[in-house]
This record gives structure tokens, C-alpha cells and sequence, in this order.
């Protein structure tokens, strides 16, 4: 018995062949068409791809800015693809993998595992071109490896208090001040911690979010990223007190209770201290956009963060750096110079400090309204250093995440935890070495 | 004339076996070589041999010996076997739905697609609205938990109840979806004159359904079963990538998200490898555990 008809199938064969070579033509038009977007554009202008990974409300000054370099460089044409989110890092490196970098692209906490694959120009040898001594010591190691600079950050972000004055005032207790200590803290939240309604449930809390690991001289690694440090007696005693004020003094809610909130972002978790269900929270100078947004209708201030060793805590930076693999390294410096400038860190200044001193201390000077102690975040400059740059940071800190949230959900004390975390960390730091070698 | 007939079979066969040779055996055949290697798409592979299956089994060789230590592997392959747990009250939630919409019902078509509706909805759309109906402060469950003097969970966010609460909405989406209609197809074969004897001689409808639906429709369930388990142990990263991103604490973790983490978050591509070689063989070895000693007892026909 035929199943088939052979005059059919022989029909259908030049069908099935002319459908191999469409595919055939598509993909060699797209990869001729990728070639042609790497290189020059039509009008033989150069053209420059942009990788940004900004808010709606940063993304205008880049276009801006953009905009004025292009008027005064006619023969340069720049293309933003602002990739913002979460998965920033992640499509970049695939980008990259697939031979597609942008020349130009926007980086921060991810910097080193980034440098560590030799995916950025050196520009050592170009910063003769700004006025480097102005720049914050602290913000440029960031982005420097093995001795050579590949990144100058426009702004920088740290880790402080924010608190709502009208809380202080119904309490009669005077606003803190930038070197009040641990203990004035502890005392200050139990007195802000207020069930108003008498129904045994706390309407307001003195305190939400985190204490900030390196105030308390805490560190996941050493500096050089060989050695974990999650069970030193300064992480137990951070993880112990952070406990505490949870369980303890009840001071602030457990992490269950947080979450209930949504995830500690900075979309969910300003929104609360706006509607007056916390006094004090860990914000970040970086926010302050966010916050002058969402807690438009309370009062509010920074303040440092209470003194145990350091009183602040580097939160991340941003920068724009150039891929190592553009074909326009003069072009790519020339736009990378624009975003360096005292005028483009002064416009950013909402999202975070300028990393030129003098422009930061500019800002300070000039600047009106809420909040009023914003020179806090230049007085946090004082107590700054960037975590130690290791090569896979996020499988690094998926391993201290774990243990964090073993201890604040009470599934483990943190001795255990941490001292599993450690085991685990030392583990992944040698088989980290073992894969770069 | 033979030799024409394979041509044309071939011809006819082709697009299938070229897609299922390029998208499926070579990616699978890759999948089980990088397993073999460290490589983390920028540099390299470099040839490690079963280091990787050493790593993620727990077995670590140092000083001189091979010592276990406690690996996610087993805590997330334990989160995979949990979540299978639903898929016996799914099916017996689709075999409900089937049973109630072979029924001579008023509107039952429109009943069918409304219960399909989840099934060809976006995951992500779906997610989002579960997300909120679960949220602690303002979600539709804990408020009416709330009306009746009860303070609810911490559906997504308490260790304890992020997996039941990942679980209840699988049930949700899987009750009404693929099952629920092959179910049907299997009730419309079911001959009416074994219904009707069964009538004559007394049976009621729980007899009916003991003696008659359940045996006749054997061989659907024991299908549903087998793709099912195939798929579950396949679940869990929509859930995981859009509520919880693994947590709290790992409790709703995966494989499948631990594989993604690994390959496009860490670049641990051989690793990733080796994880997916792993489901595979687990995968595998289930299934045919289960045409072993569950085929026996389905009667076709």
C-alpha cells in the first residue's frame, strides 16, 4: 500500500529546497545588516551605540546631553538603548558573548565581573584629559584594575538614614544629628515604635529595612576577594542586633512582616514611610528623586547612620565605559569625556552625588528644600569604601543573601547560617579561582 | 517505486527532522559535552571531566579525600518533587471539570472555554494578578481571611507557606487546561450502552463512575500522568522568576530556575549543563518507571 504520493512529494521538493534558501538569504541579510549597524551609518557618519541602564527620569539628561554632543560633533551619530531593569548586566554580557557590544555602555555594581572577562578599553593613558586629583579617591578604585583605570563614575550612591520629622515632633524628641551613636538610636526607635490604637498591633515603627553591614565593620570578603569573611564576630554582631530590634525591642517589623510590603525596593519600600508606618529608614542618596516623589507630602531629612564603626555604606556607583571591542575608541572617549563632566554629574545629582568633589560640594551649596541636611551625604564620603571586586559577585552574594534571610526569618541563629555561608563562600571562591585560571 | 515512496517520505519528513535535529538532538548533545566543561561564554571551555556532576552531587575532593558537603542541588530537586505533589489534585481536578462539562448543560461550551481561558492566557499576566492576590497587606486572600478575625500568611514571602501557596496556583492554571480536555475526548469514547446496562442492573452514579469512567479511562489518566510528571519536573520557573525570585530563602526554587541562574545569571554554563544532564536523567528514569509498573495496569480498549 502507497501512503504517499510520490508526484506529490516531487512537487513538494523545489518548495522544501526554495524554503532552506529563504532562510539562507534572511540570516545572511541580518548579519550583513548587523555589520552595517557596528560600523559606519549611510552618511558615513560614525556611529556610536549607547548601552544605559536608567529611570525614566535620568534618561532625558542623557538624551540632552547626547543631543548637544552630537551639534558639536557633526560626524559622530550616538544611538541609546537604555536596557533598564534588573536583567541590565545579564543582556550586556550576552551582547557582548554574541559580539554585538555596544561601544559605550553604562555600568555600576557589576563592574569588575565585567573587567575581569577584559570586556573594557583601558583609558589610563586618556584621563591626562580631566582634572583627575577632583575626583573622589574612593569612587575611581572602583573602576580601576591591576593599576589601569576603565571607568570615571558620574555619581555615586551610599547607603543612610532618612527619618519623618513630624514623627519627632509628636514625640517631643529632637531631630538626630550626623554623629549620634547606636545606643541614642536604639533609644530613639523605642520611643517612635507606637501602638496608637491600643489593639496590641504596632502602627508605627521606629525603624524599617536594614542596618547597613559596613557600619558595623562587617564585610562578605576581604578586599581582595580571596577570603570570606561571613562569620567574623563583627557579621554575627550586625546579624545579632538586627535581630533584636526585630524580635527583641521590637523596633522595627520582622523581615516577614516587610515582605508583606512587597520586595525591599525602592518602589515599595518609600511608599510606607510616606504614609507614616515607619520613622526611620535606611534610604540611599540615590533615591532621593524617588523619595521627593513618593514622601512629597511629609517631611523629611537624611541623616547619617548611627556610629558603630562607619557611618555609611557604598551602596553602588554609575559610570559610562567603553567596550574594549568598539571600533571608535577616540570617538567613544570623546563622548565618554561628556558624561565625566562637572556640568553632566551636577544634572544627575538627584540620582546620585557627583564623584567630582567640587562639583558635589557645588551641589550641596546650592541646593534648597528637602532635604534639608543633604550635605550628609558629603560628610558619608568620609566613611567610604567600595566592596572588595571579585569576579562573579552575584554568585557570591546569592550565597550571603541565603544565609540573611535563614537568619531574619529565624530558620537558623546566625552562627549557623554564617558559619555555613563561610564554608559555602570559601568553596565558591576556590572553585571562582579554579575557573579563571 | 520503493525508492520513490522513501523520497517522498523523507521530503514530507524533513522539515520535522531537520528542526528536531538542529533544535533538539544538537542542543542536547551540546548540553551533555559542556557538562564536561567550565566554560563561561567568554573564554574558552576548558575540559574538567565529571567535576561538575562531583560538584553538584556534594562530593568535593580536598585534602587528599572526597568529602560531601550539602549542595542546593538536593534542597531544590526537593522543591521539584514538592510541587509534583499537584499534579494528582489537578488531575482529579480536571477529571471533576471534565465529568461536570460532559453533562447536557446549559452553556457548557462557553463553561469549557471559560475553564480553558487559563491555558492560553499569558503566564505572565496570570502571575501578576496572583502576586496581588496574594500580597500580605492588600491582597483579596488576607482581606478575606481578615473579615473573619483571621491574620493571614505571608502567602509568598513565609518559608513556610511560599510553596503551598506556588502549588494552589498551578492546580488553578492546569485544573482547566490540557487535561481537563483530553478528559473530555476520553468520556465521549466511553460507550453509552456500558451506562446503560449498568442502569438496568441498578448502579448508581458512584458505582457507574468506580466501575465504569475510571477503569475506561485508565489509559487517558495514565497519559495525563506521564506528561505531567515529564512537565513537572520542568515547572516552576515562571512562578519563580516572577513572585519570588527563588525565595524566601530558596523554599521556591526549582531546577529549572536553578539552571537559568546558573547558566544566564552566573555564566556557569558547564554547570547549568550538568544540571539540565541530571533533570534529563531523572526525567528519563521516572518515566520509565512509570510505563514499567504503571502501564501494566492500564487496560486499552
Amino acid at each position: 500500500m502507497r501512503y504517499v504520493n510520490a508526484k506529490l512529494g516531487i512537487t513538494i521538493m523545489p518548495i522544501v529546497f526554495g524554503l532552506a534558501l529563504l532562510v539562507v538569504l534572511i540570516l545572511g541579510w541580518a548579519y550583513y545588516q548587523t555589520q552595517e549597524e557596528q560600523g559606519q551609518s549611510e552618511d558615513e557618519k560614525t556611529r556610536l551605540v549607547l548601552a544605559l541602564n536608567v529611570s525614566h527620569r535620568d534618561r532625558p539628561f542623557f538624551v540632552e546631553t547626547i543631543d548637544a554632543f552630537m551639534k558639536e560633533h557633526p560626524n559622530i551619530e550616538v544611538e541609546i538603548r537604555n536596557i533598564a531593569g534588573v536583567r541590565y548586566y545579564q543582556k550586556i554580557l550576552i551582547m557582548i558573548a554574541g559580539n554585538v557590544a555596544p561601544d559605550l555602555m553604562w555600568m555600576g555594581q557589576s563592574f569588575a565581573e565585567f573587567a575581569y572577562k577584559g570586556a573594557f578599553l583601558d583609558i589610563t593613558d586618556r584621563l591626562k584629559d580631566i582634572p583627575i586629583d577632583e575626583y573622589l579617591p574612593q569612587a575611581l578604585s572602583w573602576y580601576r584594575m591591576n593599576g589601569r583605570q576603565y571607568g570615571v563614575p558620574y555619581a555615586i550612591h551610599m547607603r543612610i538614614f532618612a527619618y519623618n520629622k513630624k514623627h519627632f515632633d509628636e514625640a517631643g524628641i529632637p531631630y538626630p544629628s550626623d554623629d549620634w551613636n547606636f545606643d541614642e538610636f536604639l533609644e530613639i526607635t523605642k520611643k517612635l515604635t507606637i501602638d496608637k490604637d491600643g489593639d496590641g498591633k504596632i502602627d508605627q515603627y521606629g525603624f524599617r529595612g536594614g542596618l547597613h553591614r559596613a557600619t558595623f565593620g562587617a564585610e562578605i570578603f576581604s578586599d581582595d576577594g580571596q577570603l570570606a569573611l561571613c562569620n567574623t564576630p563583627e557579621m554575627v554582631h550586625f546579624f545579632q542586633t538586627r535581630l533584636d530590634l526585630a524580635f527583641k525591642y521590637k523596633v522595627q517589623p520582622t523581615l516577614e512582616m516587610r515582605n508583606h510590603e512587597g520586595r525591599n525596593t525602592v518602589m515599595d519600600k518609600y511608599p510606607p514611610f510616606a504614609q507614616g508606618r515607619y520613622s526611620i529608614i535606611d534610604a540611599g542618596n540615590g533615591d532621593r528623586a524617588v523619595m521627593l516623589e513618593k514622601c512629597a507630602d511629609i517631611d523629611w531629612d537624611f541623616v547619617l547612620c548611627p556610629k558603630v564603626k562607619r557611618q555609611a555604606q557604598w551602596s553602588s556607583s554609575a559610570a559610562i565605559v567603553i567596550s574594549a571591542d568598539t571600533r571608535h575608541p577616540d570617538e567613544s572617549w570623546e563622548l565618554c569625556k561628556v558624561f565625566i563632566s562637572d556640568k553632566f554629574q551636577k544634572s544627575m545629582a538627584l540620582s546620585g552625588m557627583p564623584t567630582n568633589i567640587k562639583a558635589a560640594e557645588e551641589v550641596i551649596a546650592e541646593h534648597r528644600g528637602t532635604p534639608s541636611n543633604l550635605k550628609a551625604v558629603l560628610r558619608a564620603y568620609d566613611f567610604l569604601y567600595p566592596t572588595p571586586r571579585v569576579p562573579n559577585l552575584k554568585e557570591l552574594e546569592a550565597i550571603y543573601v541565603d544565609a540573611e534571610e535563614k537568619i531574619m526569618l529565624r530558620m537558623a541563629t546566625p552562627r549557623d547560617a554564617l558559619d555555613d555561608a563561610q564554608r559555602k563562600m570559601t568553596l565558591a571562591i576556590k572553585k571562582l579561582n579554579e575557573r579563571s585560571r | 517505486m520503493k525508492r520513490e515512496q522513501d523520497i517522498t517520505a523523507f521530503v514530507f519528513l524533513s522539515p520535522n527532522i531537520f528542526g528536531f535535529l538542529i533544535f533538539t538532538l544538537f542542543p542536547v548533545l551540546a548540553a551533555l559535552a559542556l557538562s564536561l566543561f567550565r566554560w563561561d561564554i567568554f573564554n574558552a571551555p576548558k575540559f574538567i571531566g565529571l567535576q561538575n556532576y562531583l560538584d553538584l552531587l556534594g562530593w568535593v575532593f580536598e585534602d587528599k579525600s572526597f568529602q560531601w558537603i550539602d549542595p542546593d542541588f538536593w534542597k531544590y530537586l526537593g522543591n521539584t518533587i514538592f510541587y509534583l505533589l499537584a499534579i494528582p489534585l489537578s488531575m482529579a481536578a480536571s477529571l471533576f471539570l471534565a465529568i461536570i462539562l460532559n453533562q447536557k448543560l446549559r452553556c457548557r461550551i462557553f463553561f469549557r472555554t471559560v475553564f480553558f481561558l487559563p491555558t492560553i492566557s499569558a503566564s505572565i499576566g496570570l502571575l501578576i494578578l496572583w502576586k496581588y492576590l496574594y500580597n500580605g497587606d492588600y491582597g483579596l486572600f488576607n482581606f478575606l481571611l481578615s473579615n473573619i478575625g483571621i491574620d493571614g500568611p505571608g502567602w509568598l514571602t513565609d518559608y513556610h507557606w511560599a510553596k503551598p501557596s506556588i502549588m494552589m496556583m498551578m492546580i488553578w492554571g492546569s485544573m482547566g487546561g490540557v487535561a481537563m480536555v483530553i478528559y473530555l475526548a476520553g468520556l465521549q469514547n466511553i460507550p453509552r450502552e456500558l451506562y446503560e446496562a449498568a442502569e438496568l442492573d441498578g448502579a448508581n452514579g458512584w458505582n457507574q463512575f468506580c466501575h465504569i469512567t475510571w477503569p475506561m479511562l485508565a489509559p487517558t489518566t495514565f497519559f495525563i500522568f506521564v506528561t505531567s510528571i515529564i512537565a513537572g519536573f520542568q515547572s516552576g520557573f515562571d512562578a519563580a522568576y516572577i513572585l519570588t525570585q527563588g525565595g524566601p530563602a530558596g523554599a521556591t526554587t526549582t531546577l529549572d530556575y536553578y539552571i537559568y541562574n546558573h547558566a544566564f545569571v552566573y555564566f556557569n554554563m558547564g554547570y547549568a549543563s550538568t544540571i539540565a544532564v541530571v533533570l534529563f536523567f531523572i526525567v528519563f528514569c521516572v518515566t520509565m518507571i512509570n510505563w514499567r509498573f504503571g502501564g501494566r495496569k492500564v487496560h486499552y480498549g
